[in-house]
């Protein structure tokens, strides 16, 4: 397999572009051979990263999973219990956090603040419609927010029934954490039908306002 | 020697279109039948039957599919015991079938595939089954299969609906032939892959025959959707729930430890991603939803039959060479899933 240098781990397995269970074989050959020594598989399918983690974890590997672009990259680091480590971003301004066990994807360092329930000045309808874009285009996207506060209107989009709600669903797998503001829910009387993510006071959004890299929306 | 296995990314019952792609196509069909049609696609049985009269029906079916292994005989074996079983888990016999051939044109000039055809004849030999016919056509990849055409009494047909609660759920063969085709391919536990390919390339004819001495509320033949697929659509056509015991279930060797180090195929995760209406317990490893849905390919019978009956049934399968047969459930009242996986 391709020798690439990585910043994460002491031994590459690129397994890019072959499929399942050829990654797995190939981790656990790199594994058995040397099994004291950090190893980062990069695979471009989904199958082949859940399969990989499943690997690490079997072993008792620390194992933490990254996206940077369309590929995967799985790093195994044994004795993982001790270790607790911050990486160097993988891409541009990235951080990347790790835990054990955990799916984590190329988390940015922003927060955003949803302040309405459409996008931009100008024109409500339009906005509408550029919310839906901007949802899916970030669920695509190879760099996601840790977090997403929701207050005022904009907490209608957490709703069972919001349409953006699949969306909003798939960020939270992709491990960004939406909380939507509890007094603001109570206000519109829709408490009880939150879709996603979790309930946050003023006290946690103040705190992201004035310690963090937030973007108001 | 050619490695029939490396043309194919998926290979077996896994390459199978996903069941949810399925139901949007099917219904955009419009349905041709007439009043002779007993069973048709519909139902999600496993062939068609048709009333020739009080006596006889028709049953038919067919399946083809790439290679789950690389050798050509067994490649050959396992498709036809593949293809028969739809007509065992409707209680018939079957009489002919013809072969459905796609090849690359460099592999049968090398003999792969009259090897691949005498593989099947070998099995059909054994089911008594005749070779009419068949058709061929050039292909990147590899497929065989069969179109298989039996007989059933009209009376005994035995469906995928009709499980009554209070039955228990026998199956006849292990759980696994996924995760070790997978395994197979990176060359590890070998014993576990040995066992799945003779499961494999065992006919379901002598659990058919013996079964049809006792009281079959309903059976399929568990394949590509998996045992909690091919379950939940008999829980759903008969109005139960069907709760299975994770550590009853007959397994290959390792297939828990080869689950576990992540050699699942990719068609497990459409199958988990596609099939509603399970829920495992929390006590069982994550594990265990990995070989739950772990698609099959000429997998055993899975038999639904008055609780009175279970133990005899079991115990006439094992004696007559069916040794994985067990029960592994039982027909519960409609809850709120199809399915009830327990410890």
């Amino acid at each position: 397999m391709a020798e690439t240098k990585s910043k994460l781990a002491d031994l590459v397995v690129d397994v890019r572009g072959v499929l399942c269970p050829i990654p797995v074989i190939e981790t656990k050959k790199v594994a058995d051979a040397h099994p004291n020594q950090s190893i980062e598989t990069i695979v471009d399918n989904e199958v082949s990263r859940d399969n990989v983690k499943k690997f690490g974890e079997s072993r008792q590997y620390m194992t933490s999973v990254y996206q940077v672009g369309k590929d995967y990259h799985i790093v195994l680091v044994p004795g993982a219990n001790t270790v607790h480590v911050d990486v160097p971003g993988i891409t541009g301004d990235a951080i990347v956090g790790m835990t054990t066990g955990e799916s984590i994807y190329n988390m940015g360092c922003r927060v955003i603040l949803m302040t309405k329930d459409y996008l931009g000045e100008g024109s409500e309808e339009l906005g509408r419609t550029l919310m839906k874009t901007f949802w899916l285009c970030m669920t695509e996207s190879d760099v996601k927010p840790t977090t997403i506060y929701f207050i005022n209107s904009s907490v209608k989009m957490v709703i069972n029934d919001s349409v953006h709600i699949e969306n909003l669903k798939l960020l939270a797998e992709q491990g960004v954490e939406i909380a939507a503001c509890g007094i603001c829910l109570d206000y519109f009387g829709i408490k009880e039908q939150v879709g996603v993510g979790s309930i946050t006071n003023m006290y946690a959004i103040t705190d992201a306002i004035v310690g963090q890299d937030l973007v108001k929306l | 020697m050619v490695q029939l296995t490396k043309y194919a990314n998926k290979g077996g019952c896994a390459c199978k279109i996903g069941p949810h792609i399925l139901d949007q196509v099917l219904k955009q069909v419009r349905s041709v039948t007439n009043d002779n049609v007993m069973v048709d696609m519909t139902g999600s049985d496993d062939a068609g039957i048709y009333l020739i009269n009080d006596e006889m029906a028709l049953v038919q079916t067919l399946d083809f599919f790439s290679p789950i292994v690389d050798e050509p005989t067994l490649f050959g074996k396992i498709a036809a015991a593949n293809s028969l079983s739809d007509v065992y888990a409707m209680g018939g016999g079957p009489l002919t079938a013809m072969n459905i051939v796609a090849f690359p044109v460099p592999l049968v000039k090398e003999g792969v595939l009259a090897n691949v055809l005498n593989g099947a004849g070998d099995v059909l030999r054994e089911a008594g089954v005749a070779v009419v016919g068949g058709h061929s056509i050039e292909n990147e990849v590899p497929l065989f299969g069969l179109s298989v055409t039996g007989t059933v009494n009209p009376k005994g047909v035995w469906k995928n609906v009709g499980a009554q609660v209070g039955d228990v759920l026998v199956l006849t063969k292990p759980i696994g032939t996924g995760i070790m085709s997978t395994a197979m391919k990176g060359d590890i536990f070998h014993q576990g892959g040995q066992e799945a390919i003779e499961s494999m390339c065992a006919l379901n004819k002598l659990a058919c025959e013996i079964a049809r001495d006792f009281t079959i509320h309903s059976a399929t033949d568990v394949t590509g959707f998996s045992l909690m697929g091919h379950g939940s659509e008999m829980a759903r056509g008969s109005d139960v729930t069907l709760e299975i015991h994770a550590e009853g279930l007959p397994l290959f060797t390792d297939v828990i430890e080869a689950a576990s180090m992540g050699l699942v195929p990719a068609a497990t995760y459409g199958n988990r991603k596609a099939i509603s209406g399970v829920h495992i317990d929390a006590s069982l490893e994550a594990v265990w939803s990995d070989i739950l849905f772990d698609p099959q390919t000429s997998g055993g019978l899975l038999l639904s039959v008055p609780e009175s009956e279970g133990i005899a049934l079991v115990d006439a399968l094992q004696q007559a060479g069916v040794k994985a047969a067990r029960i592994i459930g039982r027909v519960v009242e409609q809850g709120a899933h199809q399915i009830r996986v327990v410890r």
